[in-house]
């Protein structure tokens, strides 16, 4: 995106949280406060809004969007990896609390490594049993020796 | 001086220094490895501290900090690769220094100049911090609502090349840190109805999603699984011998350089948000500048490798003088160690240093720092050899163990799985915030500091409503016009260069 376009979409976030900030109901007994609670953060938005309509007026680049079919294949190739890794771990935040975090964890291991750089062979193998062991390590330094408790299955 | 061997004696307890050797160690070896950042690197080991005592923690992640930044110059000087930003200027002299066949020196020139550097930084923290904090103290609300202001402004304009977006990137900090309970009345904001989110947004999974993630989704989009083993795999390993003698000879050869580029990166580091990165840069330019042969920079001179890694060695201790006098973070670092504080229980501020009850923590951490310094260089020579191969350890290995140890650090903290939700979502924020040019460090502060600039501009009014108090005060007016002043200059000077840029195209 352009840095108009950009300018554009940060007076668009500070327009919602403005009309989020018009649900900020403070109390009766709120009433001796020199600053409301919803003021300071409208300060904040005012000068968001303000420095965005700076960026708006000497930054450079087209202020709407072009559509081009032909640069979508590239940006993909381009994005593959982090859009991938991204949605792994969108994966593995959901499956934490359903398998419990040593499963959800060491599946993740495994699998990102496969996405990053197939193995072929013996490779696997040490994946598999590398992926466990850091895994069954961790957890081990975090529970015995942290005394935190990680996350159990809630399926099973 | 009194206060310093209270420091000491809190320092020597077994636990303490066990636990800065394993930060030392653990910053050397994510200092070496390209991609990974100091900040990173003292964000992982933050949950690890959470079972430990405050010095022990803070001592933990200040050995993480400075092995960081000794660990940078190994990459730098073996690939040509820094292993840290802050290992940039290094890249410079150290591998072309290496490349001529002196990979042991280049390496031993770094450590020691590390060494050396550290120790000066030393010297500015422990004498200036405590004066510091005392000249804190007089500070009232309206002095500390104008030292967040200003440490935006600074921040924003030393950050990155747009002050604009600097300012921009601080707010949409501070915005964000308005999410969940007002601080003084508990009176939900932006909450959307959502429970979790009435405790607003946790600083650790925010700090980890916005540099681990995002800079590792950085490095994913730019190949660097494939490039990285490639370039590790092309690299033959020297057999790293260390001249110390002839490097020892070299620094005495060079003791104004050593110490001029020192005292430059302790002066960066103690002006907030200036960190390691502009530091090693800056002590490199400047050494260049007051040398008697400029023209051997870059050529693989041993007074290159050492302005530059003094120079981002001394400014740690230049970073701990305005977190611990005044608790305004430094640079992203000591902004970390700020959370941790507040995780522990102990709230920052000028108090820090004078209150009897935080006194033996305070100079427990300075002391700590010298004790990290020195056992950096020991450990760093030791095993170099060791450290050497750690740089051929696959990406694709590394990034999954990462994101593990990020998702760990953010779940431990309450224990809910919406921490690593908001992980997730900074780390996608981080990542379009650096893909559009707006820098991280500024957001960081705006964040942590945001919810003090609020507190203390209530207690100002709820105090005096007067609103000329903010101009009349003599601290508060100073910090505040610096802060106006630094805007309007830097958007003067931007204005002057795109009339200088479309000026020409105009004239027939």
């Amino acid at each position: 995106m352009s840095d108009r376009q950009v300018a554009v979409v940060l007076l668009g976030v500070s327009g919602v949280f403005y009309w989020q900030s018009l649900a900020i109901r403070p109390p009766p007994f709120a009433a001796f406060e020199a600053l409301g609670a919803e003021t300071f953060p409208r300060w904040v938005i005012a000068v968001l809004a303000a420095f965005s309509l700076i960026l708006l007026a000497r930054g450079r680049g087209p202020l709407l969007p072009r559509v081009d079919r032909a640069p979508l294949a590239l940006w993909l190739a381009r994005f593959r990896l982090p859009l991938l890794s991204l949605a792994l771990f969108a994966a593995y935040a959901v499956a934490i609390p359903q398998v419990g975090w040593l499963p959800a964890t060491f599946v993740y291991l495994v699998v990102m490594q496969l996405v990053l750089r197939p193995p072929s062979g013996r490779q696997l193998a040490y994946v598999v049993v590398g992926s466990f062991a850091f895994a069954w390590a961790l957890g081990e330094i975090f529970e015995r020796f942290l005394h935190v408790v990680l996350p159990r299955a809630a399926l099973f | 001086m009194d206060l310093l061997l209270t420091g000491l004696g809190a320092f020597l307890a077994p636990n303490v220094l066990l636990s800065t050797l394993a930060g030392v160690v653990a910053g050397i070896v994510l200092g070496l490895i390209p991609g990974f950042t100091i900040t990173m690197g003292v964000i992982l080991v933050l949950p690890f501290t959470f079972g430990m005592t405050p010095l022990q923690g803070i001592a933990t992640m200040m050995g993480v900090a400075v092995g960081g930044a000794s660990g940078g110059l190994i990459s730098a000087a073996l690939m040509g690769i820094p292993g840290t930003p802050s290992a940039v200027a290094t890249t410079f002299d150290a591998f072309p220094m290496a490349r001529k066949g002196e990979p042991g020196r280049a390496l031993g020139l770094g450590t020691w100049a590390s060494l050396f550097g550290g120790i000066i930084g030393w010297f500015v923290l422990a004498l200036a911090a405590p004066p510091l904090a005392e000249f804190g103290l007089k500070f009232g609300p309206w002095e500390l609502f104008a030292l967040v202001a200003f440490s935006i402004t600074i921040i924003a304009s030393l950050s990155g090349a747009s002050l604009v977006k600097g300012i921009i990137s601080g707010v949409l900090g501070m915005l964000l840190a308005t999410v969940g309970s007002d601080p003084q009345l508990a009176i939900p904001r932006f909450t959307l109805g959502s429970p979790d989110l009435e405790a607003g947004f946790d600083f650790l999974p925010v700090l980890i999603g916005l540099f681990a993630v995002s800079q590792l989704m950085s490095d994913l989009e730019r190949g660097i699984t494939r490039a990285g083993e490639d370039g590790a795999r092309a690299v033959r390993l020297p057999d790293i011998r260390i001249p110390h003698l002839q490097v020892l000879k070299d620094i005495w050869n060079s003791k104004v350089v050593l110490l001029w580029s020192s005292l430059v990166g302790a002066w960066i580091g103690v002006v907030p948000a200036a960190g390691g990165s502009i530091a090693n840069v800056l002590a490199y330019d400047q050494a260049k500048k007051v040398s008697r042969h400029p023209q051997r920079y870059g050529t693989g001179y041993h007074e290159g490798v050492i302005a530059s890694e003094a120079g981002n060695n001394s400014v740690s201790a230049g970073d701990l003088v305005p977190m611990l006098a005044l608790g305004i973070p430094g640079d992203a670092v000591t902004a970390v160690m700020l959370g941790a504080l507040l995780i522990h229980g102990v709230q920052p501020g000028p108090l820090l240093l004078t209150d009897p009850r935080t006194t033996q923590l305070a100079y427990g951490v300075i002391v700590g720092y010298l004790f990290a310094t020195v056992v950096t260089l020991v450990v760093q020579f030791w095993g170099m050899r060791l450290f050497v191969r750690l740089v051929l350890v696959p990406y694709h290995v590394l990034v999954p163990g990462i994101l593990v140890l990020a998702a760990l650090g953010a779940l431990v903290l309450n224990n809910r799985v919406f921490d690593i939700w908001v992980l997730f979502g900074f780390g996608i924020l981080g990542y379009l915030l650096v893909k559009h040019g707006f820098e991280l460090p500024p957001f960081v502060i705006g964040f942590l500091l945001g919810p003090l600039a609020e507190i203390n501009i209530k207690r100002a009014l709820q105090t005096s409503p007067d609103l000329t108090l903010f101009l009349t005060r003599p601290i508060s007016a100073l910090l505040l016009g610096l802060a106006l002043l630094s805007v309007v200059y830097y958007l003067w000077i931007g204005t002057s260069r795109e009339i200088r840029r479309v000026r020409p195209r105009s004239e027939p």
